[in-house]
């Protein structure tokens, strides 16, 4: 008896143990296939630096060290999902797309550049390449890669990988890159590799999305998201394996951007909260990449933060548009904000390569750009001196080159004008911190003035939400803008700016733009490097928008080009070291693009596609009377 | 008769002048280093932080019957963006678009200077 006892708990115990095991395994499968794959990653890394070890880096070597490095990467894009949210600085040194770049992400408005040096697989591809190469610097590269890739295997990033809200919070990088990274050459040197790998790593996320829904079975991914995928990776599996041909634009409009909605919809269903900085700016409410709430760069609304009637923000706006035209912020009365930025010309100034200088004699250094969209970037300005609108705007105002006007004199003679200070004091209710009108009720009206322009979208943006159609060209020129021209790689879906997912910083290039359009010599400007000082940063501007591109010329930092054809020419050159420059720094690529007289003809297409249905603004009939005689022969919108 | 108005009227005047002095002020508590004048400012950016409490904040964390008081924080509650994410409420009430960045360190300010409650 005493025995069968023993015999029938011992089994009990074992079964107990047996579920509780089975349990626990079932617990950890996600996490599980996430450990199973940085160490097969970690295994043909292990093989690569062997083999390039045992080299003597012979074309024959070169050609083997490439099939390992294509191979390696295949391994990388299968854990790409994770380590790129998780620990976006590590990820950079096992996949970084430059050897040295200074980063310039914002946060919290706060932006100190720091330098990354670049290692891992697409540097080492690229130093492949290189006439003279050396075994120690490759293995360098490739070291660097596989030692930092032991981060991921902590226990902190474990614990990371073992959550449902991480896991949604990846998903939703992984989209964002689907539509802006993954599918251009961003990182991947090799571009007959680029949709292989895409092919690749889409079969490898489904395995993910699996294991995530088995463990996590009380919050899965939904079968509408796992089905739509299923059918992008379908369609993938039908498209041309070259990248210039692929269709870029259905891959978006089809399949990312509705998985993306999903992802969203259960991002906020499952109540999943962010702990990652790379979530800083992007918005849960979002329902689609192409709309302009995707992420918050700028506050437009300064100090009047906390206001959301709309009457009142109607009154705000009535202020700053007469502000806008109002030359009472200059120095002599004689300059306004629409001196430069003329409604009537998409708020840039067509008419001249860069605007004048105060002393009406001299030429400003910088083209005028426009102020649409300009609330879609961290950084503002050519050189990014600007982190929020409202210190631009005073930076302005007070700039001797520019309106030079102190700000104390620009507020006390604003304040001279009854309406205005009527108007304002009106508001100070909304700002029960401040105690009386300051420059920055003056600044903060001005911006969410003219910031209201940048809320409209183009026949694109309605084609991407299914809104309307987009005529083949366009759709073909988009794909070329991808691919082939290699316009994405520096303008990033959705704006066309350079902000790219997960859009918590601005890029800046070194282009080499010529001083003239004959090429004669290189432009001087230093560029960031008046912000930030460093070898990289001279001559290095801001990636600039490119929406409305077809009704704002003229273009570059300097205004260089008239027309677009021009600017399509120097890219297609190679840029300032393609015609004949010697630049050491530049990031544009200095080989030609081959682009044919049709694809630029269809890019055309597509940038028209890209103007927006921004209604004019007609000018105000009159400014406020100031109390001060010699205020009051002020011109609307100023005379220069 | 217009002797007694203008005593009336003194009155209201004082009482309208008691009534705007004795409105609750927050002391504050700067390091002994701190020099005077530096003090100073830092007080005209803790009253724009008490504003700021005021509106963004008092309603969820003071305390007492009529919600009069505000609580000691510990500096190490007040950290910039780990604020903005260090609970679900926090996530939804004190994003950027509701609050800036500068606004939040003129609330910390604040806090961290006011006089604590014993």
């Amino acid at each position: 008896m005493k025995q069968k006892i023993a015999l029938l708990s011992i089994g009990i115990i074992s079964i107990l143990l047996f579920y509780s095991f089975a349990k626990k395994e079932s617990a950890n499968s996600y996490s599980q296939h996430f450990e199973n794959k940085v160490a097969a990653f970690n295994k043909t890394l292990d093989q690569l630096i062997s083999t390039t070890k045992k080299s003597d880096l012979s074309d024959a070597d070169v050609n083997l060290i490439k099939k390992e490095i294509h191979l390696s990467r295949l391994k990388l894009k299968s854990i790409d999902f994770w380590i790129r949210y998780l620990d976006p600085n590590s990820y950079k040194k096992i996949n970084g797309p430059l050897p040295i770049e200074w980063e310039t992400e914002v946060f919290e408005k706060y932006e100190k550049p720091y330098k990354r040096e670049g290692a891992g697989l697409t540097l080492a591809e690229l130093y492949l390449d290189e006439s003279a190469k050396n075994k120690a610097s490759l293995l360098n590269l490739l070291e660097q890669a596989q030692h930092t890739l032991q981060i991921y295997k902590s226990d902190s990033i474990l614990k990371l990988v073992a959550s449902k809200d991480n896991f949604f919070l990846c998903n939703r990088l992984h989209i964002l890159n689907l539509a802006a990274i993954y599918t251009t050459s961003f990182e991947c040197p090799d571009t007959s590799r680029v949709i292989p790998e895409l092919k690749s790593m889409m079969i490898e996320i489904e395995t993910i999305y699996q294991s995530f829904n088995q463990t996590f079975s009380a919050t899965p991914l939904t079968n509408d998201f796992l089905q739509l995928y299923k059918k992008a990776v379908e369609f993938l599996e039908h498209q041309p394996i070259q990248f210039s041909v692929f269709n870029h634009y259905t891959f978006i409009r089809e399949f990312i951007n509705p998985l993306f909605s999903i992802n969203q919809n259960l991002i906020r269903t499952y109540q999943v909260v962010s702990k990652n900085n790379v979530d800083y700016s992007l918005n849960k409410n979002s329902q689609s990449i192409f709309s302009k709430n995707l992420y918050n760069a700028q506050n437009t609304k300064g100090i009047f933060l906390r206001v959301y009637d709309e009457a009142v923000l109607n009154e705000i706006k009535t202020l700053g548009k007469l502000l806008f035209y109002d030359p009472i912020l200059s120095g002599n009365n004689n300059r306004s904000c629409a001196s430069c930025h003329n409604s009537q010309s998409y708020y840039t100034d067509t008419l001249s390569s860069t605007a004048l200088h105060f002393n009406e004699k001299q030429k400003l250094k910088r083209n005028t750009p426009s102020l649409l969209n300009v609330p879609y970037n961290h950084l503002l300005m050519y050189d990014g001196k600007h982190t929020t609108l409202q210190n631009q705007a005073k930076a302005v105002i007070s700039n001797p080159d520019e309106m030079n006007c102190l700000e104390t004199d620009a507020l006390n003679k604003v304040l001279s004008c009854k309406e205005y200070k009527k108007g304002f004091e009106k508001l100070l209710q909304y700002t029960p911190q401040e105690k009386k009108v300051s420059i920055e009720h003056i600044v903060s009206a001005l911006t969410l003035y003219y910031s209201k322009f940048s809320n409209y979208y183009a026949p694109f943006d309605l084609a991407m939400n299914k809104k309307a159609e987009l005529n083949t060209m366009a759709q073909q020129g988009f794909n070329l803008f991808m691919s082939k021209a290699q316009c994405a790689t520096c303008h990033f879906v959705p704006q066309f700016n350079g902000v790219k997912p997960p859009y918590i910083g601005s890029e800046f290039e070194v282009l080499g733009v010529p001083f003239d359009s004959l090429y004669t010599k290189l432009n001087s400007d230093l560029g960031r490097n008046d912000v930030h000082s460093s070898n990289e940063t001279k001559q290095a501007f801001r990636t600039g928008n490119i929406r409305n591109i077809e009704r704002t010329k003229p273009y570059m930092h300097n205004g260089v080009f008239s027309n677009l054809n021009q600017v399509l020419d120097f890219y297609d050159g190679g840029g300032g070291i393609g015609h004949g420059f010697v630049i050491n720094n530049q990031t544009l690529s200095s080989d030609s693009l081959h682009l044919s007289k049709l694809d630029k003809e269809k890019l055309m297409y597509f940038f028209k596609s890209l103007n927006e249905d921004i209604p004019l603004d007609m000018l105000p009939e009159k400014l406020p009377l100031s109390n001060q005689k010699k205020l009051n022969n002020r011109k609307v919108g100023g005379t220069y | 008769m217009k002797t007694q108005l203008l005593i009336a009227m003194g009155i209201a005047f004082l009482l309208l002048v008691v009534a705007c002095t004795t409105k609750k002020k927050v002391a504050y508590e700067f390091p002994i280093e701190m020099k005077s004048n530096v003090q100073q400012q830092y007080a005209v950016l803790c009253e724009k932080g008490q504003v700021l409490y005021s509106i963004n904040c008092a309603k969820c964390h003071n305390t007492g019957k009529h919600q009069q008081i505000i609580p000691d924080f510990k500096p190490e509650q007040l950290v910039g963006y780990t604020l903005r994410i260090t609970n679900s409420k926090h996530e939804n009430n004190l994003t950027d678009t509701l609050i800036t960045e500068e606004e939040l360190g003129l609330i910390m300010t604040f806090l961290s200077y006011k006089k604590k409650n014993k």
